[in-house]
């Protein structure tokens, strides 16, 4: 059994033509690229929340949209976790009753238990019968992540979770997604225009320009060795290298990571703390 | 009961069974143009307002063609039942019901589109099928607008004269609401009876108001 998602997908609009095909091994794969590169429309294909003209998609041998077959799986049935760009917590239940919601399906008693555990995990027990609308931009977004785990997902699609919050947040968010994978089986895609988020986070780093994959591999091998000018630029440490920026993320582009941090190992490297914001 | 008390509970009583109707019906069809793309949909939009900008009589001439004894409708549900719904209290419910729709349809609708989209695609990514997403997410975040469009709908269904006047008649202690009670006082000289019913009909429609007020105003 492949374990994983294999995509392959095609989607014409008006100017635009994405054809995309690549597998996502569990594990953390960032999809990195500039604006309108096709990153979060292919997100959204991959969770059926838009049609690809043609293609297929499959989690683990299961086909969830085959063009040629006929076969499409509704959204709510893929059982991908997704976290949308904005935030996207029902404004008419708490923090805990957004992350129960999570639990469809569930025994009242297993859902209940399950979402005290990752309420406790993600540290947002104080938060938990505050509406969505008094909590901070990183709250919200470690909300709607506890929200998606309750669901037990297949796979977890993150639609640049972290572009709205500054800098120092995005610091804190990135440790805590990473604290949240650890021990997580599951295929993971980051969309991300955020080279830092990128090269620190990707177990499988995927640039995507213009609705084509121009290359994938680990951040080491693509900044090493990119495929053409366009990746080179784009993958550019040096691009990081800003002063305040330093500050923020250590002393150097990579400083949340180290080498172990792109195998794999990076899970290890951070504090228990670092939700806790 | 006097016959004040009588047209003050019948009053009510045909508003808010009209307007119960109205709010599952309104609802319903606020869904249906809201959020589905479908071949004719203008024209069923225009055809729920109509309502809105014809004249009551107009109305009221229209539920007589279909609903009155030899009604398209009418005709067959007599045959059937030796029942017709004219001239009842019933009567006055359907006449009420029509006018009040479309105030339910209009602001149902747009609180319904005023939903962000996110909210109802995170429900569908945990996992929930249409109708619950609409029933978990969309009208509780609408619950606002349809509690504005059930408040107005109460107050139409309230006032409603013309039309009710047409299907139901004006027949004193069935039919007689407050505003055809109203009409049958000043006609017949007694102006302390019509005043009465006035200044109470005048309070609770300011009372009907305020609340809509309270209740979209924010």
């Amino acid at each position: 059994m492949t374990k994983g998602l294999d995509i392959n997908l095609h989607k014409r609009l008006d100017g635009f033509d994405l054809k995309v095909h690549f597998d996502v091994p569990p594990g953390l794969s960032v999809f990195f690229g500039d604006s309108g590169a096709g990153k979060s429309l292919t997100l959204r294909m991959i969770a059926g929340l838009m049609r690809s003209d043609k293609g297929r998609v499959t989690l683990d041998d299961r086909v969830l949209f085959d063009h040629s077959e006929q076969i499409w799986v509704r959204p709510q049935d893929r059982r991908f976790g997704f976290v949308f760009q904005q935030e996207s917590l029902f404004p008419h239940l708490s923090v805990f009753e957004n992350i129960l919601f999570g639990g469809r399906g569930l025994a009242k008693v297993e859902r209940n238990t399950q979402a005290r555990e990752l309420l406790q995990r993600l540290r947002l027990e104080t938060l938990a019968d505050k509406p969505p609308q008094e909590i901070s931009g990183g709250q919200k977004q470690r909300v709607a992540i506890a929200r998606t785990l309750m669901m037990r997902p297949g796979a977890m699609l993150l639609d640049e979770p972290f572009s709205a919050l500054d800098l120092l947040n995005r610091k804190v968010m990135r440790d805590c997604l990473v604290e949240v994978m650890r021990g997580l089986e599951i295929p993971v895609i980051l969309v991300t225009h955020d080279l830092v988020e990128a090269l620190t986070l990707a177990d499988q780093l995927i640039i995507l320009s213009e609705g084509r994959i121009l290359q994938r591999g680990s951040p080491e091998e693509i900044v090493a060795h990119p495929a053409n000018d366009h990746v080179a630029a784009l993958v550019n440490p040096e691009n990081l290298r800003i002063p305040f920026l330093e500050n923020i993320v250590g002393d150097g582009p990579c400083a949340t990571s180290d080498s172990a941090s792109r195998s794999g190992d990076h899970r290890e490297a951070h504090s228990g703390d670092d939700c806790s914001r | 009961m006097s016959s004040t008390s009588f047209s003050i509970y019948l009053s009510f009583k045909v508003a808010l069974v009209a307007t119960c109707a109205v709010v599952i019906v309104g609802t319903a069809l606020a869904w249906l143009l809201a959020r589905r793309r479908f071949w004719g949909r203008t024209l069923l939009d225009v055809l729920l307002t109509l309502p809105l900008v014809l004249p009551p009589t107009v109305i009221g001439y229209y539920l007589v063609v279909i609903f009155g004894r030899n009604g398209t409708l009418g005709k067959p549900i007599y045959e059937l039942t030796g029942w017709t719904v004219m001239f009842t209290w019933w009567a006055a419910v359907l006449a009420s019901f029509i006018v009040a729709l479309p105030l339910m349809i209009k602001t149902a609708r747009a609180a319904m589109e005023a939903v962000d989209e996110r909210y109802l695609e995170a429900s569908t990514m945990l996992g929930y099928s249409e109708p619950e997403t609409t029933f978990r997410v969309l009208l509780p975040l609408s619950r606002r607008g349809l509690m504005a469009g059930a408040v107005l709908a109460f107050a139409r269904a309230l006032g409603e004269f013309g039309a009710t006047l047409m299907v139901a008649g004006n027949i004193p202690g069935r039919t007689d609401t407050v505003p055809i009670a109203i009409y049958s006082a000043a006609g017949s000289g007694d102006w302390s009876g019509a005043n009465t019913l006035v200044i109470l009909f005048t309070g609770i429609s300011a009372l009907i108001l305020y609340v809509t007020v309270k209740l979209v105003g924010k």
